[in-house]
């Protein structure tokens, strides 16, 4: 069974191709790493699966729908994105941004309620609940934004990059996490320039080169 | 800096914030050049009060939209354009003979600010994020456009009317009516209402736009209501009291410091604050050197300039800390 479907994705902007003719499928509970050198298209790549920016050609489709239509929040609930970096939300604690992960399934107010703690304690951010985001380095930034995606609790979950701020303890917590989502169905897709974490934490590479996907 | 004010925190700001209304509106109502009348305080102070309160929660909680929708403290409606637009409308409205403190002029106003507002944000946007650096450049460019046309406007205005480039452009309570009050009211309370039905959008709006996208929130649907919001909540009062700066910029900055961020807490403080500065500014601009009155626009660009200026020295000495 497939779950995200690529066909002929391409992405032309400025002039420039920046993903050229993608075929490719994600399945159910597998994790996907996609490696490539600087400008080769990997995030351009992950933004269209993630709907965030509509494609020239091709599409992307999620049970059978294009993923750039979607309305926001029927595409949350099933795709949660971390992009490269994610700035703002400077004055606010990091435990109300992990919250915001639930917005997408916010249909009571005890969805918003719940408690966060545990994630945070897995992720050894616990003591940073009640700073603010602007006051962390860009490390703990990170597995905040790590938690709010995971809060999401999507059925594919797209992050760009995720282990470039973060050090070896925090890299083999997030192996940890994935795993653990993939055996509950989950699936991952993660752009990396680490081709060793990638071998550990993936089921599948992908290789993009000046636009296209060279191999899988 | 604090993100999530104790309660004891909370009860004492929105304590402060009460008893400062109460005090402030009492005193609005007592105090003037006049000897005590009563028929002077329910036909010209009363309104006059009504006025203030309405025009400062306005302009506080759109400083609030706007410094959410845009992702920058520094947006304000004076900043981004929407007063002085709001005032081009008013302006040319009046030239063409338009009722002053009437509901039209009102919506003349509003509709020429939404048409500014729209103009700015479309220059400032860009597949459909906004720059928001971009967008203060062009709100002040804006301003000084609307401003101009309400310098050309203002000799074609009935001289005996009181209305001034320095009316508009500085603000005043000093020609506010009941009809005033019923011009401006209505806007005010659907644009309050909008915005209270925006509040839990905003706060993960705080992020970059695509990250609050991907997390279920329409950017587009709740920026361009913010958006509408914030010109009910201004262009009216404007066409009525002219402009009035360093509200909107100020309360929201200054209340972050104090009850954090959450719009849920800030909103209604804002909206508090808002009033109480604008009456408390206003009592001082008709009794400070009575009977000449001083622009009620000029005392809250004075107190609140310095405490932009402070507010801005200690955000940036906290962003530096912040990367060290």
């Amino acid at each position: 069974m497939t779950l995200l479907e690529l066909q002929d994705l391409t992405l032309r902007s400025a002039g420039t191709t920046r993903v050229a003719s993608v075929n490719a499928n994600v399945q159910p509970g597998r994790v996907t790493a996609v490696l490539g050198a600087n400008g080769s298209g990997k995030s351009s790549l992950l933004a269209l699966m993630a709907g965030q920016l509509a494609p020239t050609d091709g599409r992307v489709l999620l049970h059978g729908e294009a993923v750039h239509r979607m309305k926001p929040l029927q595409r949350a609930r099933q795709l949660a994105w971390l992009g490269q970096s994610t700035p703002g939300a400077e004055a606010y604690s990091a435990r109300d941004v992990i919250t915001w992960g639930r917005t997408c399934r916010r249909v009571t107010r005890t969805a918003m309620a719940g408690d966060t703690g545990d994630l945070m304690e897995r992720l050894g951010i616990a003591y940073l609940a009640d700073k603010p985001l602007g006051r962390l380095s860009g490390g703990e930034r990170q597995r905040v934004h790590l938690a709010r995606i995971w809060e999401q609790d999507a059925p594919v979950t797209l992050l760009d990059e995720p282990d470039a701020a973060l050090d070896v303890a925090g890299r083999e917590l997030l192996r940890q996490l994935i795993t653990d989502a993939t055996d509950s169905g989950r699936s991952i897709v993660i752009v990396t320039h680490d081709r060793l974490w990638a071998q550990a934490v993936a089921d599948e590479v992908w290789i993009m080169d000046a636009g296209t996907l060279t191999a899988q | 800096m604090t993100v999530r004010p104790s309660p004891a925190r909370l009860v004492t700001v929105f304590g402060v914030l009460v008893a400062a209304l109460v005090s402030v509106g009492a005193a609005s109502l007592l105090l003037g050049y006049a000897s005590f009348d009563p028929q002077i305080v329910w036909t010209i102070r009363t309104p006059r009060l009504v006025l203030t309160l309405a025009v400062g929660a306005g302009l506080a909680v759109a400083g609030v939209l706007l410094q959410g929708v845009f992702g920058n403290p520094l947006a304000a409606p004076s900043i981004v354009g929407v007063s002085a637009s709001g005032a081009a409308g008013a302006s040319i409205g009046a030239a063409f003979g338009v009722a002053f403190n009437s509901i039209l002029l009102a919506a003349i106003g509003a509709l020429v600010a939404g048409v500014a507002l729209a103009i700015v944000r479309a220059v400032a946007g860009r597949e459909g994020r906004v720059d928001s650096t971009a967008v203060l450049l062009g709100g002040v460019a804006m301003s000084l456009l609307a401003l101009a046309v309400v310098l050309i406007a203002t000799p074609f205005i009935d001289r005996a009317s009181g209305r001034s480039f320095s009316f508009w452009a500085n603000g005043s309570f000093a020609l506010s009516t009941w009809a005033g009050v019923i011009a401006v009211l209505p806007f005010v309370i659907i644009g309050a209402a909008v915005a209270i039905a925006l509040i839990k959008d905003l706060d993960p709006l705080s992020l970059d736009a695509a990250a609050a996208q991907a997390l279920g929130i329409n950017v587009r649907r709740v920026s361009t209501f913010a958006l509408i919001a914030v010109v009910l909540l201004v262009a009216p009062a404007v066409t009525v009291v002219g402009v009035i700066s360093f509200v909107g910029l100020v309360v929201p900055h200054a209340l972050r410091y104090l009850i954090g961020a959450r719009t849920a807490i800030l909103l209604p403080a804002s909206a508090l604050a808002g009033g109480v500065l604008v009456a408390a500014a206003d009592l001082v601009a008709r009794t400070a050197l009575a009977p000449t009155e001083i622009p009620v626009g000029a005392v809250t660009a004075l107190v609140g300039a310095p405490v932009f200026l402070i507010l801005l020295r200690r955000m940036v000495l906290s962003r530096s800390e912040a990367t060290r």
